[in-house]
């Protein structure tokens, strides 16, 4: 029963997060007007543009920072990023391309087999924490990854962490602990 | 349903017109300016509401004093079927839209609580639909009968208008006694008509209205736009002219002082500080001179690598967005107020109020809308 069997993990990532700067100073308003595919919420002071290619939704603040959320990979934010970037000069603005960087990666992966929890953080104290009464998955937190993993009783697993590398790297690790408490009789 | 709406929306964009119309009399005369002047604005807007044919049957009622005839609308119509059509007033509307249908004879739209029959006194000048005037130079009955006489008549003078108007041939309410005569004889064909009434002696003279004629688009842009100039509290985001002007010029000093500030601030070609605001944007050169220096330096940080490698947002290129589909060059649209606007991933969902639609060209008011969208 070698926990490092070639078993093939789908880990697919389903959001990566990445922020960059236009700097300059946007003016949210000619943007809500005149951009297409715009949400403009005055309240919040924010602007939120959709783009269908890389499919993607960008907050723009007026102090020209942007967040941008959904892409399904680093490349894909990247590009997206730029498009959205691009998007912005045509509409008047002297926008330049900085400070891009990928802050979060969620990625998602399904076990073939269910996990007792409480083994689990049992086992793995103080790295697991499960307070079945306020959230029902137990979670790990990887320091030296700066990576969480959200585990399931069902045997599905949630990846947070900085890049798709370090996702890929917590679900390696994590997933020997994980074999030796499944439900399944091993 | 669609004919509930025709039904009041000529009354609704007439009573419109007449409101502003009337407000502002007093303020045209405050700056001196003649009433005549006001009139024929009225006229104007309603007939291009007309000639936008957003409206179906959009009678005038131009001036209390005057009052307008309605005449059957459709000569072949009331030839082979037994469509008269006589304006008792709550018939109005409904005679309206087979007027606009065909949109061939005078219409005259009789005031509401007439009764028949209905003495015209000489001298007085009547209005059509296409905004012609009539002038009658001879008093005129208009009798509830059981022969309708007008048609047959009407429609033979209509030749004699056709160049005058826009919206196909005028029709002319134009009588002389002999014709009537004829139409006498032709009448008996008709049959079934709920009212009928007869004309006679109304000479006509026709005096083609102040009818300008702009192009279609022109005429509906504006309307519309006056339409939305009287709709009360229209949210912020609606485009008036005057913040879409100061916005333009918001934009163009912005984009001027950055041009300025470009200019002023070329200083070198390597930009060691990567903090300056304004840069090489527009020279490309600028940006790859710059890189292959930084190539040379292998310790640069990480952050100017990035900035100068990735600093040209190709203009065009590759990051450019291509915008798919831009389906967007519509005539339709909806210009009214929000309840509330509902949007989850990427299923939108609207509640609307207080507004009008213009869609395929026909124009319908609302007070409450509910719509449903995927991006």
């Amino acid at each position: 029963m070698e926990p490092s069997n070639d078993v093939a993990l789908d880990i697919i990532v389903t959001n990566v997060v990445s922020v960059f700067r236009t700097r300059c100073h946007l003016n949210l308003r000619t943007i809500g007007l005149e951009g297409s595919n715009v949400i403009y919420k005055p309240e919040m002071g924010k602007v939120l543009m959709k783009l269908r290619k890389p499919r993607i939704t960008a907050t723009i603040w007026s102090s020209g920072k942007i967040i941008c959320t959904g892409a399904t990979s680093e490349v894909e934010a990247k590009l997206g990023a730029r498009r959205l970037a691009r998007c912005l000069q045509k509409i008047g603005f002297k926008v330049r391309f900085s400070d891009f960087k990928v802050v979060n990666v969620l990625a998602v992966c399904s076990l073939p087999f269910q996990i007792r929890l409480i083994e689990f953080t049992k086992n793995n104290r103080p790295i697991a924490s499960y307070e079945p009464e306020l959230h029902p998955a137990a979670s790990y937190r990887i320091k030296n990854l700066r990576s969480t993993v959200q585990v399931f009783s069902t045997g599905n697993i949630t990846v947070t962490g900085p890049n798709v590398q370090s996702v890929a790297s917590a679900v390696e690790q994590i997933y020997p602990l994980l074999f030796e408490c499944q439900k399944a009789l091993s | 349903m669609m004919l509930s709406s025709a039904n009041t929306l000529p009354k609704l964009y007439l009573s419109v017109i007449e409101d502003v119309i009337e407000s502002i009399r007093e303020l045209f005369c405050d700056e001196g300016v003649e009433g005549r002047v006001l009139d024929n604005l009225r006229q104007l807007w309603e007939s291009k509401v007309i000639q936008s044919k957003a409206v179906e049957g959009f009678m005038k009622d131009n001036n209390p004093s005057n009052f307008v005839l309605q005449l059957p609308a459709n000569y072949s119509q009331s030839l082979h079927k037994p469509t008269v059509v006589i304006p008792a007033a709550q018939n109005v509307p409904s005679f309206s839209s087979k007027a606009s249908s065909c949109g061939s004879v005078a219409t005259f739209s009789l005031p509401a609580g007439i009764t028949y029959p209905v003495q015209i006194p000489a001298g007085v000048t009547l209005q059509t639909a296409s905004g012609h005037f009539y002038k009658v130079n001879v008093p005129v009955m208009v009798t509830r009968g059981a022969q309708h006489v007008l048609n047959p008549a009407a429609v033979a003078r209509s030749s004699a208008l056709t160049h005058l108007s826009d919206p196909g041939p005028a029709a002319s309410v134009c009588e002389t006694p002999l014709n009537r005569q004829s139409a006498d004889g032709a009448s008996l064909s008709a049959s079934n008509a709920q009212s009928e009434f007869t004309l006679d002696g109304i000479e006509f003279s026709p005096q083609p209205a102040d009818m300008s004629t702009p192009p279609a688009q022109a005429l509906r842009s504006d309307y519309s736009r006056q339409q939305r100039e009287q709709s009360t509290a229209l949210p912020d985001l609606q485009t008036e002219a005057a913040p879409d002007i100061k916005l333009e010029t918001e934009l163009q000093t912005e984009l001027k002082f950055n041009q300025l500030l470009d200019i002023t601030q070329l200083d070198g070609v390597a930009d060691s500080s990567s903090d300056t605001e304004e840069d090489d944007d527009d020279d490309d050169d600028l940006g790859l001179v710059g890189e292959k220096e930084f190539l040379g330096m292998i310790n640069a940080t990480e952050e100017e690598e990035l900035e100068e490698e990735e600093d040209p947002l190709n203009s065009g290129d590759d990051v450019s967005e291509q915008d798919i589909p831009e389906i967007f060059d519509t005539e339709n649209v909806i210009v009214c107020q929000y309840d509330k606007i509902h949007r989850s991933k990427n299923r939108w969902k609207f509640y609307l109020k207080d507004g009008v639609m213009s869609y395929g060209g026909k124009d319908y008011v609302f007070s409450k809308a509910v719509g449903e969208a995927e991006w």
